[in-house]
Order: C-alpha cells, then structure tokens, then sequence
C-alpha cells in the first residue's frame, strides 16, 4: 500500500536524521578535544615567537607560512581569535608587534576568505573588529576587501563588516560602508548603524564633520540614524539644522530627528519652531506636537509654560502627557497649576496631577 | 451491503489522503526544525550573531489572577533578564486572593494616580501602584475583573514603550530571552510580533534566570507534556516559520509592536484564546490593510512555564485551548482556502482546521467506521493491527527525533537515560493520552457558554527560583 511505504519511508528518513544527531554529538566532542589541542598548540607556537621578538629577533618566516597555510581554516581562525583575546588582556608588550608583522597574513587571509561561505566570511570580519588586532593591522587594504564581504545577503555579515569597519577608527572607510548600505538599499536597522558609529575607534570630531557634509546624500532610514549619532556626539549643528526644521522638503522622520536634536541641544532659533509644531493640530500630523511638547522641556519660559499648558488639553494623548512632563521639569507658577487643577478639564488635572506626584524634584514657584 | 462497502472504501480513501497529509506535515516539521536549529548553532559558533548592547525599550505585561503563588517570583526573576531598558506592568484582573498585596508588601509599591491612555477596550482600573527602587519601574494595576484579554489590553494602555511582551504570571523568562527576542527586530524592520520557545519548568530549579537541571521531569504526564512542546516548538512553528505562517504565539511569551496591535484592536475580549485570536487578526489586518509584515518565532527566546500537573488540570487547559482553537477558526473564516493569503491560507490555516480542530472528530470517526467494517467483515485485523504499529513507530521515530533536536538549542545536553524515557513515553502518548485527549477536545464544546472567557486555572506550584 501507498501510504504504507511513505510512512516508512519518513520513518527511514527520521531514523537517519537521529543518527545524523548522535554523529554530530559524537563529532562535537571529538571536535572540542582537537579545538583545545589546536589552541594549546597555537599559544606555545606564538608564545616562542614573543620569546624571539623580545630578544631583538624578527619573527619567523616558518611561523608565518604556518599561519597562512592554517588560519584560512576556519577552525584555526577560531583557536587564534581565542589565543588574541587571550593574550590581549595580559601585559605582552611585545604582542602589538607581534601582530603588526601578521599584516600581509591578514590581507592574504581577507582574500581567501572572500571565496569562501558567508558564514566564514562574516566570522573573519568578526574577528577583525578585535580592537587589538584592528590597531596593529594595514587596515586600508583589508578595509577595500571588506566592501566586497558587505555586499552579502547576510545582515550578520554586513554587521560583522561594519563593526569592523568602526573598530578600524578610518573615517572614510566608515563612509564608504555607509554608501555601500545606502546604494545596495541593504537593511541595516538604525540603532545597528547609531550605535555602531558610537563605538568608532578614531576621531568622532572628523567623523561627524564628514557625516554631516554628506548627510543628505543617503536614503531617509541612514539619515535618521546619522543624525541620531550626531545628537549624541556633537551641538555643532544647530544653525544648519534649525534652518531645515520645518522645511516642508525635509522628510518628517528627518524632521522628528532634528527635534530631538533640538530636546538635546536648545537653541533660540529652533524654540519658535518647536513652538509652532506644538499648535499643529492637523490629527495625521500629531507626532510633531509630541516631539515638541517633550522638546519644549529644554526651553522653560512662560511663553512655552503658556503653550504647554494648553496643549494639557489636547486630544492627543501622547500630547497631553509629553506637555504634563515637559510641565513639571520647569519651575512652573503655583497660580497656572491651580488654574489646571480648579478648571474642567479631567484629563488635563489627571495628568497633571500625576506628574506632580511622580516628579520627586517637582517644586512650583510662588508666581 | 454494497452501500456500506462503498461508504468503507470511500472512507478508506479518505483516512489515506488524512494520513498522508498529516504525516507528511510531522516529518517535515521535524527535517526542516533539526536543520534550521542546526544552522543556528552553526552560526552562534561563528558569531553571526547581532550581540548589541543597546536594545529597543520594552513593556513586560503580566496578566494575573488569582496568582499569590508565584507572581512575586515571576516579577523576581523579570528583574534579572539581561536587558538595559524595560518596565515590568503587572495587571492584577480582579483577584480574589492576596495577588496584589503579596506584590505590594514584596516590592514596597506605592499608589499613584497614573492616568491611563484608552487605546484599547478594558474595564477600568480600581487602583494602581509603583516603584522605582528595583532594578526597572515596576507598576501593578488592580482592575476590575474581564479575563485574560482584558487584561492584556490594560497592559498594553498602561505600557510607556513601543513594544509589549506578553507572558503568564506563573513564567520565567531566561535571562537573554529578551535580546533574543528583540533581535528579530534587529534583523528585519517588517517584524511586528514574535514568539519564543516555552518549555515546561515543573520541578526544575533556576538560578540567574538559568535552568541549572533541565531533564526530562520525573512526573509522567509532565514528561508528557514536555515531549509535546519539544514537538511543537522545535518542529512544526520552524517548519511555518519558513513562509511567515504562524497562526499562534504563546500567551506564555511573545512580543508585539505596540502600535499595530492598537491599530488592529487589541485582544478580543470574547475569545478565550485571546494568544491565538490575536496573531490570526495581525494576519488579516496587515494583508486587508497593504502593510508589509512578518510574524517571527525565536526559539532562542526562553521562557519557562508550569504546565499542569493532574489530569484534570489537563484536560480543562486543552478544553480551553480547543475551545480558543474554533473561536478564532471561526471569526476568520475568511482565511481558509483564500488566495490571497497564500500559504498561511494552504497550509496554516488548513492544517489547524483539519489536524488540530477537526482531527478528534475524524479520529471518532475513524474508530466508528473501524467497528462498522469489523462487523461487517469487511477488515483485515492482521493488517490494521500492522498499520497501527507502523504508524506508533513513525510517531515514536518523529518525537524522539524532535527531542533529540533539542541538542541544537541554547546550553543543552543530551542525556541517555532521557533518550530512552522519551521513548518509551512517546508509546504511551500515543496509544493512551492521544485519545483522552482527543474525546477532551471532542467535549470541549459542552458549557460553551459558560467557559467563553474564563481564566482557567491549573494548581499552581511555586517557582524553585535560587
């Protein structure tokens, strides 16, 4: 019957997949004992080459055709990606120029493993972001290597690759990344790039300076992220970008970044803006209200103080509440509080109220 | 008598087509979850992995009721995930024992007059208290009674951040199961929901937010249990996985962009498998509406939950579980072998509706027409008998193979002992607890009515935290 052999053809098949398992179990085990003996071998190989480099000699030529014949194995790869951070946290003065002679290995290495899978492709980018190994290494001719890793349908690749691209601290190589991301319309999340470029190893002065020179250059996703970076790094912008606050041409999710620019940075210029954004009442528009209201925290005048209280009585939740928030940061008057308290508006007492009460530092000012 | 041979034959006919899907369904299941668990670990080992810091905030709601048992311990451990910026909200739904006192004695919470924002249908709230001297805010919300859903969406109005976890207060989270949950958004912006994987905890002991002694338990119907969930989250959610098919996310533990479920309407009030009910609607709107979306599982994403100890706290979970099953079929009907919902149409939706929904009836049915034919001499005894075997083996075979999967999941070791346990269960489940719990299902429909929405509980152990 049919049904009869399929049944246990699948039976046959399971049955194969469950040896499969045990073999794999079998070689995980295997695999770890030639792991552990691959890595003890590689520490007494690199520890006679420290030996040698502390008494003035170079390091051997034998040892480097070693490397370059075992590290395009990914297994070695992962002893010696150990043995660096191992070695790393200890006092090896001599290590850095230890590693400094590996740099042709490197780039030989970058080579072999752009033909291999992506997988192995994205460890060795991984491992190339090490701090260590990114300071000592010819990081230009590995960084043009890596453009290539970067165009791999693998975002823990393309993750890999600009990790490794930050921890080299060359900016134009960051931006060249950036503009591979941007042309290729790779998906790269913005928190990924923001805070990626937080942890870039070289000048963050230069590096924003180049940012912002092409900011507009890029699609609308790495433009939010870019200016979230510069909100975190640099003020140096508030001119240029309060000018572009409110700029129908400006796309809202820039605009909505420029204001959180602005919650940062206050700035004359942007406190008329953000006031303006705070009387839109078109209900398609509300979130630049909100960004405003919460933005407006930074400005305490009673100018803003009036316009925050009235927007207590916005229909608008997140409205209301980023208004209450923004309200009881500022030294607000005992007089305009009670107006709120004593008036007809539930929502706007409620919320008020609230913050009051959840704000410890919350003192008002006797008008 | 040629009228019952012709019904026979037909129904032969019929149970063949049956076995052949069902079957086939399991094996992938198993092939296509033992290779995409083996791939994961492929790569975990060779770091293509997003380990990031800094992670989007999250909302953990936790709905409870009746929960004086373990809710303090299930809060205990939420403030030991690895994770920067969360808030826990705990929605105590109208309790009638010390739930929300034993919350607030333990953590020292206080009352505030927090305005709620009415994003979604909830019963109002009694009073709400909070403290920000743990680790993260902690806010528990006393409300008036409305079920598991209603809690839910109180969770969601009362959360300050644009993702919510939803889990049971009777959970623990695994220390890294929200980076690994929050990951999938990381890695595609279209993410709007995700689950993770549920494993049973009775009887385990966790340290850190880590199970230091995960083996198969002693208690034969928990081992049960944990057999099934093995099946069902390292097998058939990876197989809809592949094409964005899933049509449910545990309540145990699953993640969701805030605002679509607003958009979407929140949980149902009505259904009792609000978990369900929810996902299917996600489905339907974001197709009704042209919004790209994808609805992930993460089986990196632990959380472990107590399951029911005796049978009768079995068989009115798996009542309720029926009963939410047909309730959500049912409001989106619209699903079933509609084109434009593609493969969710062809193969998720018409697997729940045929194996999971109607499969006790036809089972019936089977064993009816198995009596029908014995007395009229129309079966072969030797070959059923035959036919049996091979298909308890094939459900052997296709369990223990899933559970040996379970080698490809985070920290596992695989014991021998557990192996043959596994076994030997696997037996018993299939020629005993399969059709309790298919004549359960088949009853679940009597006091409809009455059950409709329910918390449903099961005797609650507390939860060996160390």
């Amino acid at each position: 019957m049919f049904v009869e052999k399929m049944i246990l053809m699948y039976i046959w098949l399971c049955f194969s997949l469950i040896l499969f398992n045990i073999f794999w179990i079998l070689w995980t085990v295997i695999d770890q004992r030639q792991y552990i003996k691959r890595s003890q071998k590689l520490n007494r190989l690199l520890d006679k080459q420290l030996e040698r480099l502390e008494k003035g000699l170079p390091v051997t030529r034998q040892h480097q055709q070693y490397l370059q014949k075992e590290l395009p194995r990914v297994k070695y790869l992962m002893a010696f990606a150990e043995l660096l951070d191992r070695k790393a946290v200890g006092q090896q003065d001599y290590f850095d120029e230890y590693l400094r002679t590996l740099s042709p290995i490197f780039e030989f290495l970058a080579r072999k493993y752009q033909q291999q899978k992506v997988i192995s492709k994205s460890y060795f980018a991984h491992v190339l972001a090490h701090p260590r190994l990114a300071r000592n290494l010819n990081t230009d001719a590995l960084a043009k290597i890596l453009f290539f890793y970067l165009q791999e349908d693998s975002i823990h690749c393309q993750a890999n690759v600009m990790k490794a691209l930050f921890s080299f601290g060359d900016v134009s190589s960051v931006m060249r990344g950036i503009r591979i991301l941007d042309r290729l319309e790779i998906y790269f999340h913005g928190k990924l790039l923001t805070d990626g470029l937080l942890t870039f190893q070289g000048s963050h002065q230069e590096l924003s300076q180049t940012l912002w020179k092409n900011l507009f250059q890029f699609r609308i996703p790495i433009q939010v992220a870019l200016l979230d970076y510069l909100r975190f790094t640099t003020g140096a912008y508030q001119e240029e970008l309060a000018v572009l606050m409110g700029d129908a041409s400006v796309h809202p999710e820039v605009q909505f970044a420029i204001i959180r620019y602005f919650t940062r940075y206050p700035f004359p210029a942007a406190r008329e803006k953000l006031l303006a954004f705070l009387q839109i009442k078109d209900k398609d528009r509300w979130q630049y209200p909100a960004l405003a209201a919460t933005a407006l925290a930074a400005y305490p005048d009673q100018e803003v103080a009036g316009a925050l209280q009235k927007a207590l009585s916005s229909s608008n939740w997140y409205i209301r509440y980023n208004a209450a928030k923004s309200l009881t940061s500022m030294q607000m008057d005992l007089a305009e509080i009670a107006q709120v308290i004593n008036g007809d508006d539930r929502f706007a007492r409620e919320i008020l109220q609230y913050f009051m009460e959840y704000n410890p530092n919350f003192k008002p000012s006797m008008g | 008598m040629d009228f019952i041979r012709i019904v026979i034959e037909y129904t032969g006919i019929f149970f063949i087509a049956y076995l052949i899907g069902y079957s086939t369904f399991l094996f992938l299941s198993v092939i296509v979850g033992g290779t995409v668990l083996f791939d994961k670990r492929k790569k975990e080992r060779l770091k293509n992995v997003l380990n990031h810091d800094y992670y989007m905030p999250i909302t953990i709601i936790v709905p409870a009721y009746n929960e004086e048992v373990t809710v303090v311990d299930s809060v205990k451990s939420l403030l030991s995930l690895d994770y920067q910026l969360y808030e826990i909200v705990v929605v105590d739904d109208g309790s009638s024992d010390s739930t929300s006192q034993k919350m607030i004695e333990h953590f020292d919470m206080k009352q505030i007059r927090q305005p709620i924002n009415r994003a979604v249908k909830c019963k109002p709230v009694r009073a709400i208290y909070s403290t920000d001297q743990q680790k993260v805010p902690i806010t528990l919300i006393k409300k008036e009674n409305g079920g598991k859903a209603d809690a839910l969406n109180m969770g969601i109005n009362a959360s300050k951040f644009p993702y919510f976890i939803c889990m049971d207060a009777d959970s623990v989270l695994q220390q890294d199961s929200l980076k690994e949950i929050m990951n999938t958004i990381l890695e595609d912006n279209n993410i709007i929901a995700a689950g993770g994987l549920v494993r049973p905890s009775n009887g385990l002991k966790i340290m850190e937010g880590r199970v230091i002694n995960y083996r198969l338990p002693p208690k034969i119907l928990v081992a049960m249990q944990t057999l099934e969930y093995e099946r069902s989250f390292l097998a058939s959610r990876l197989l809809l996985d592949q094409f964005n098919g899933n049509l449910i996310i545990s309540g145990a533990f699953g993640m969701f962009k805030k605002d679509i479920v607003i958009d979407a309407g929140g949980y149902d009030h009505s259904t009792i498998g609000e978990d369900m009910e929810l996902v299917v609607k996600l489905h339907v709107f974001c197709r009704a509406n042209n919004r790209p979306y994808l609805i992930k599982y993460a089986p990196d994403a632990i959380c472990w939950t107590q399951v029911p100890e005796r049978l009768h706290d079995l068989t009115s979970q798996r009542r309720r579980w029926h009963l939410g099953l047909f309730q959500s079929m049912w409001k989106y009907k619209e699903v079933f072998a509609n084109p434009r919902f593609g493969a969710i149409s062809w193969i998720s939706y018409f697997y729940f509706l045929v194996y999971e929904l109607a499969s006790p009836f036809i089972e019936l049915f089977g064993i009816i027409t198995i009596v029908l034919a014995f007395l009229v001499e129309l079966i072969n005894v030797k070959f059923m008998i035959m036919f049996f075997l091979i298909y308890v083996i094939f459900g052997v075979i296709l369990t223990t193979t899933a559970f040996i999967n379970r080698i490809y999941t985070q920290n596992q070791t695989l014991y021998l002992t557990d192996i043959i346990k596994a076994t030997g269960l696997c037996v018993i489940e299939i020629s005993v607890l399969r059709f309790i719990m298919a004549w359960v299902r088949i009853t679940a429909f009597i006091g409809y009515n009455r059950r409709k929405t329910d918390w449903g509980k099961i005797e609650r152990q507390k939860i060996n935290l160390r």
